[in-house]
């Protein structure tokens, strides 16, 4: 097989936080939310939000009011949030057998 | 009436399958619980595997198509802004098939072909099922409750290898929270043609290389590291920071991927690639210190459930500690089947077992080091663009007003003013100092 080496010359593509979760196989389970703010009144009051800055797929959204929004249909279950939370207020499971993210690679 | 088996091992993951290999062969009934659609689907890592244990228990797992390519190049590179340096080692003189056990893959195809070998050997593999929690009885552990209708399943032992974040650990009181030293790995795997690869890293037929990056401008300045490995025809390209570090950033983890990807030293090896997929997980090192037992009344913990990773600029090793106590933990169990006692104090034996292994004596002996680096910010922070400078200055060859070119003599005065000035001798030598005594 001969492989046309100028093809393989352009720049690598540099993805968006959507184009790299369009790479991925998740199955949300909209039956039951796998991860939830226990408390939405400890997040108006957490100054840091380091579950913004810290969630690989960038889940988490601080809200102009300061509630916290969690996109937990495209979470890939790293379980950094969970450890990242200051105040223990996201309540953590893994998402139901069959549902979440599969890798094909991994 | 629940059903009951021997063992229950909740993951199955390369400690999970090995512990159920080995508990199957010796004739006891094993049953598996995998949350993923199959074994590896929710799994992540660099990454390379380190096989001895392979060789002795499956001596085909080369031909088999288990891993990807044999690592014949190691390299670590200090980026700054724009250049770079790197120690490289280029070993070609080991021989086929195992070269020197290290191989690059993809957790996907691993865990999913070792899985398999624990279901030929008789263990039961349930796919698609999470266990959240252990069923108690009389203070002990005598099984695991699947999040289904009867989903209740009784078992002599129970061993948790479920993993980084390992929910059943820390319930049974056998770990702590994970401390936010841990890490967080992030990776895009991208195709290449093989060719191109082969041709793009100096390879010929199935060799690969291991590409490090510490500190730099690979994670502007953070603490942690990148990685390029090559598998067959794709590349794994990825980084690891630990969550303080990636807290105090505060920039978009993969965005800094994206970063590193663009660096002018890592673009040129990623031409022409095609994303296929973007994954993350955590890297669950621990040390002795966040691991108050190991086993309890009907239970064990196997793999980075454990902690057992060795995770530091040198060495990323894991998936081999974890096989290795997956088989000494059955080791154990298949001694307490025959005694029929099955308590903390009849598997203690797993606990002693691990702790002459190389693999928690490589977690224990490591994990000073990393957190000794932590104590030093500046040797991710600034080292590697302050070398790369002095490099740099070194190198630099240029013409001056009074002579032809500027003599290296001079070069080599300056290189000792900038050292002087930027790091020092007495704090170099200290920080040197305290690296050696963390691995005494």
């Amino acid at each position: 097989m001969s492989v046309n080496i100028a093809e393989y010359l352009t720049p690598a593509k540099i993805l968006t936080r959507d184009e790299k979760l369009a790479l991925d196989v998740i199955r949300a389970n909209e039956a039951d939310p796998h991860l939830k703010i226990i408390d939405q009144e400890v997040c108006v009051r957490c100054t840091t939000k380091p579950c913004t800055v810290t969630c690989p797929v960038q889940n988490y959204h601080a809200e102009a009011d300061g509630h916290t929004t969690i996109y937990w249909e495209s979470c890939i279950e790293c379980g950094t949030c969970r450890i990242i939370c200051p105040s223990t207020n996201i309540a953590w499971k893994y998402p139901a057998g069959g549902f979440g993210v599969s890798y094909r690679y991994g | 009436m629940s059903e009951q088996f021997d063992v229950a091992i909740v993951g199955a993951g390369p400690g999970a399958s090995m512990a159920a290999y080995c508990l199957a062969q010796a004739g006891l009934s094993v049953i598996m619980f995998e949350r993923g659609d199959a074994p590896g689907s929710k799994a992540m890592f660099g990454g390379v595997l380190y096989t001895p244990i392979l060789e002795q228990f499956f001596p085909d797992f080369v031909t088999e198509g288990c891993v990807e390519r044999h690592v014949v190049e190691k390299r670590f590179g200090l980026l700054a802004e724009a250049d770079e340096i790197a120690v490289g080692f280029r070993f070609l003189s080991f021989e086929p098939p195992y070269y020197n056990h290290s191989f690059t893959g993809l957790r996907a195809r691993f865990d999913r072909w070792l899985a398999g070998k624990a279901e030929a050997a008789g263990a039961v593999l349930v796919t698609s099922t999470v266990v959240d929690e252990v069923i108690r009885a009389d203070g002990r552990v005598v099984g695991v409750r699947a999040r289904r209708e009867g989903g209740d399943v009784r078992a002599n032992v129970v061993i948790a290898a479920d993993g980084a974040n390992s929910l059943l650990a820390k319930q049974a009181g056998l770990r702590k929270e994970l401390p936010l030293s841990v890490i967080l790995g992030i990776k895009e795997v991208v195709s290449l043609p093989r060719e191109v690869i082969e041709d793009r890293f100096n390879l010929e037929g199935n060799e690969g290389v291991a590409l490090e990056y510490l500190g730099g401008a690979a994670v502007k300045g953070s603490m942690g590291a990148a990685f390029i490995y090559t598998n067959r025809d794709t590349l794994s390209v990825g980084l690891g920071c630990p969550l303080h570090a990636l807290q105090d950033l505060k920039e978009q983890p993969h965005e800094l991927l994206n970063h590193f990807k663009q660096h002018p030293a890592v673009r040129r090896l990623l031409r022409g690639t095609t994303p296929e997929e973007y994954c993350a997980h955590l890297i669950p090192e621990l040390g002795p210190a966040d691991l108050p037992a190991m086993v309890t009344d009907g239970m064990l913990v196997i793999g980075g459930a454990a902690g057992l990773i060795n995770a530091n600029p040198m060495f990323h090793e894991g998936t081999n500690m974890a096989m290795a106590s997956g088989i000494l933990a059955a080791r154990v169990i298949i001694d307490a089947h025959k005694r029929g006692d099955f308590s903390a104090a009849s598997l203690a034996g797993y606990e002693t077992a691990l702790r002459q292994s190389f693999a928690w004596q490589d977690m224990a002996r490591y994990q000073r080091l990393t957190r000794m680096a932590a104590q030093q910010p500046e040797m991710f922070a600034r080292y590697p663009y302050e070398f790369a400078r002095m490099a740099k200055m070194l190198m630099t060859v240029r013409a001056t007003g009074n002579d032809f070119q500027v003599p290296k003599r001079q070069l080599e005065l300056d290189v000792l003013d900038h050292f002087l000035a930027q790091i020092g001798v007495f704090s170099f030598a200290r920080q040197m100092a305290d690296m050696a005594r963390a691995m005494l």
